[in-house]
Formats: structure tokens, C-alpha cells, sequence
């Protein structure tokens, strides 16, 4: 018989971290890698233990958010890798490996290096890890699904009539496959009043709250402090809050 | 060490297997090449761990050598034909599959190569 050691590795990796919550969109560009540092920014502002993991192993770009250069930083060694801290944040990725430069990996080798990275990185005891997924319903986001069959799905959507169509496939499969997962909402970009509340009560998913436009984000990338004084940054502060009395009730 | 995590890994897995009422009379540590692990800090942690465990049962290492195949030619080569600098060893040792950034295929320079043998760890139990 063969096994691969790092399914148990990831489980032991993972034991001190409370909460494990995975960012999801149907799609691309409804802003889930911001979204995942605001949230984790904010989080770590309240003095909370949090970590992000950006896992998109083929396209990451949190670091570009959070301000990291994968060209100098270097992961430390202890009992597995270290995360690097930024603004009070652990944050580990692909990224620091590749250089940031392009990977191109087919599913399975996709799947390998989600593997490799959750079986690797010792988070220490952790509140909260954000783990920032690549948009869509294929290999990566079922593998970790899988792989943490405890962690809580945060879906991103828009207001856009194109998100929604694709969030109601993605909450439509979460819910039929995944019952007992549990499903926390966001809208992001919002311009208004909420449009998504009815599509999350439809899947049984936790309406958690809105993020608003801001043109300023673009202009805060890379700068966390900048990042939690725009508009989203500080509508992040009342979703954690909103996550975090969710969790407890 | 990073190796420790690895180990942790392979120390938790003997364990279910006693746990589920399996004993394992033999088991080998297959390390793939391109993982480039340090066998001896690897023995270091699994020994006396795997020892206190499962007494009775052999602990066997194996290195697998690397091995690649090029998806857009079909060409076969092997990690020690690449050329890679310490730092590109060290990326790949952390993450494995970070080779796709930093080998290509001899011939015709593609990235799409698969890693046909010698990846990363596994763990193969007899009883």
C-alpha cells in the first residue's frame, strides 16, 4: 500500500488554526484576492492571530495587494515553512517559490502543489486563515475542499448580473455536494443597496455583508495601512465582525 | 526544518494504521529526487519516532531518481542533465512543482514537461 504522508501532514499543519476559511468566486475579477487581504488586514488590526494563504498556484497576485516582493522575501524554516509577516498578517504563497514569475501546471500538478504548500507551512496556532482560491469550480477548488473538509466557504460575488449567474452554479454545487459545509456570502463592489441577499437565502448560504466601491483601492495596492482607510477597508473591519459573531453563535 | 514537516507527516500516518488495527512489517520512505530531501535529517526525526511505534517492522529509505517528459516534443531527460542554480534547488525542495518555472525541456525549450518519477515523498507500507 502507498500513501501520500502529507494528508496528514496538512491535518497537523492545520490543528492549531481555529478557523479555516476559503475565498471562492464562479469567476475572476469579482475582487476575492482584496477582498481576502482586507478581510485579513483587518482582522489582524483587531490583534487577532489570522493568516493568508493565497493558493491560485498558477496566477498568485496577493502579495502585489499586500505589498511583497516574492523577488526578496524568503520564507523562514521551522518545523516547515514560516510565513512572512506583513502588517500583523502571516502570508505564505506560491509565489515566493516561482519568483513570481508564470507556472504553468496542469490539474493534477495544480493539485500537487496545493499539497505540497498546506502540508508544509507551519501557521502556528492561528484565529483565522484566509486562504485566497483560484476562481472556478475545477481541480484546485474541489482538492481543497477536500483537503479541509472542515473550513467554511466565503463565496465573493458582484452585483453584476454576470457574477450572479456564476454564483448561483457556484452555491448550487456547494450546497447539493457539501450540506453540512457552511456558506457565508459576500457582495463586493457594491454600488447601493444589497442584491444578493435573496440568491444566498435561495442555498442556504449566510448573507455576511457588502464591500463598496472604491476607485481609491487601485491606488492603495500594496500599501496595507493605505488599503484599510478606503471605503472596502473599512467596510472589511464590520465583515470580520460579522464573521467573527457568526463563528461564535 | 522543512524535513520535519515531512516526517510529521509520515509519524501520522503510521499511527492511523495502528490506530485502524494494522500492523506494518515493513516500511519505505521513497523520496523523490526532485524534492532534493536531506535523508539524514529526515532518519534523524523518523528513527527513533518509528522505532518506539512499530519495533517489529523494518524502516527502509529509497531515492527515486527524477525524471522528466516533454508534452510538446515527447522528449525524456533526467534532473541531473538540468542545470539549476541553489536557489532554484532550494524553491523546488520547498515546492516541487516551482521546476515548471525554472526547467525546460532540453530540446525544444517548452515548459509544459511532466515529472514522470522522483517527485516528493511517499510512504509504502507492507504488512
Amino acid at each position: 500500500m502507498e500513501l501520500d504522508p502529507r494528508l496528514w501532514g496538512i491535518r497537523s499543519m492545520l490543528s492549531r488554526v481555529r478557523h479555516k476559511i476559503l475565498v471562492l468566486s464562479g469567476k475572476g475579477g469579482v475582487g476575492k484576492t482584496l477582498t481576502t487581504a482586507l478581510l485579513g488586514l483587518a482582522a489582524a488590526r483587531k490583534g487577532l492571530p489570522v493568516g493568508a494563504l493565497d493558493l491560485d498556484v498558477t496566477d498568485p497576485n496577493l502579495h502585489v495587494v499586500l505589498g511583497v516582493d516574492p523577488g526578496r522575501e524568503w520564507p523562514g524554516e521551522r518545523k516547515g515553512i514560516l510565513p512572512v509577516h506583513v502588517a500583523g498578517l502571516r502570508f505564505m504563497s506560491v509565489a515566493f517559490f516561482t519568483r513570481g514569475r508564470a507556472a504553468p501546471l496542469r490539474g493534477r500538478e495544480a493539485s500537487e502543489a496545493i499539497r505540497e504548500i498546506l502540508s508544509a507551512t507551519n501557521w502556528g496556532q492561528l484565529e483565522l486563515l484566509l486562504v485566497d482560491m483560484p476562481p472556478g469550480l475545477g481541480e484546485e477548488m474541489l482538492e481543497t475542499l477536500k483537503l479541509i473538509p472542515e473550513s467554511i466557504a466565503l463565496v465573493v460575488g458582484t452585483p453584476s448580473r454576470l457574477s450572479r449567474d456564476s454564483l448561483a452554479r457556484l452555491l448550487s454545487l456547494l450546497a447539493e455536494n457539501m450540506p453540512t459545509r457552511r456558506i457565508l456570502l459576500l457582495e463586493n463592489m457594491a454600488r447601493g443597496e444589497a442584491v444578493l441577499t435573496s440568491l444566498a437565502r435561495e442555498y442556504g448560504a449566510r448573507y455576511i455583508g457588502s464591500i463598496p466601491y472604491d476607485s481609491r483601492v487601485e491606488e492603495a495596492l500594496g500599501d496595507p495601512s493605505r488599503l484599510l482607510d478606503t471605503g472596502p477597508g473599512k467596510a472589511s473591519e464590520c465583515i470580520v465582525e460579522a464573521i467573527l459573531d457568526y463563528l461564535s453563535s | 526544518m522543512h524535513e520535519w514537516a515531512i516526517a510529521e507527516g509520515i509519524i501520522k500516518a503510521v499511527e492511523e494504521q495502528l490506530r485502524s488495527g494494522v500492523k506494518p512489517s515493513r516500511i519505505v520512505v521513497v523520496a523523490g529526487e526532485l524534492q532534493n530531501l536531506d535523508l539524514e535529517v529526515m532518519r534523524g526525526y523518523l528513527d527513533p519516532a518509528l522505532s518506539e511505534l512499530v519495533p517489529e517492522a523494518s524502516v527502509e529509505y529509497e531515492v527515486e531518481e527524477a525524471r522528466f517528459e516533454c508534452r510538446s516534443c515527447g522528449f525524456k531527460w533526467s534532473l541531473k542533465e538540468s542545470v539549476l542554480t541553489s536557489e532554484e534547488r532550494e524553491a523546488i525542495h520547498f515546492l516541487p512543482e516551482a521546476f515548471h518555472v525554472y526547467i525546460r525541456c532540453p530540446r525544444c525549450g517548452s515548459r509544459d514537461v511532466e515529472v514522470t518519477s522522483g517527485r516528493g515523498v511517499r510512504l509504502r507500507i507492507e504488512y
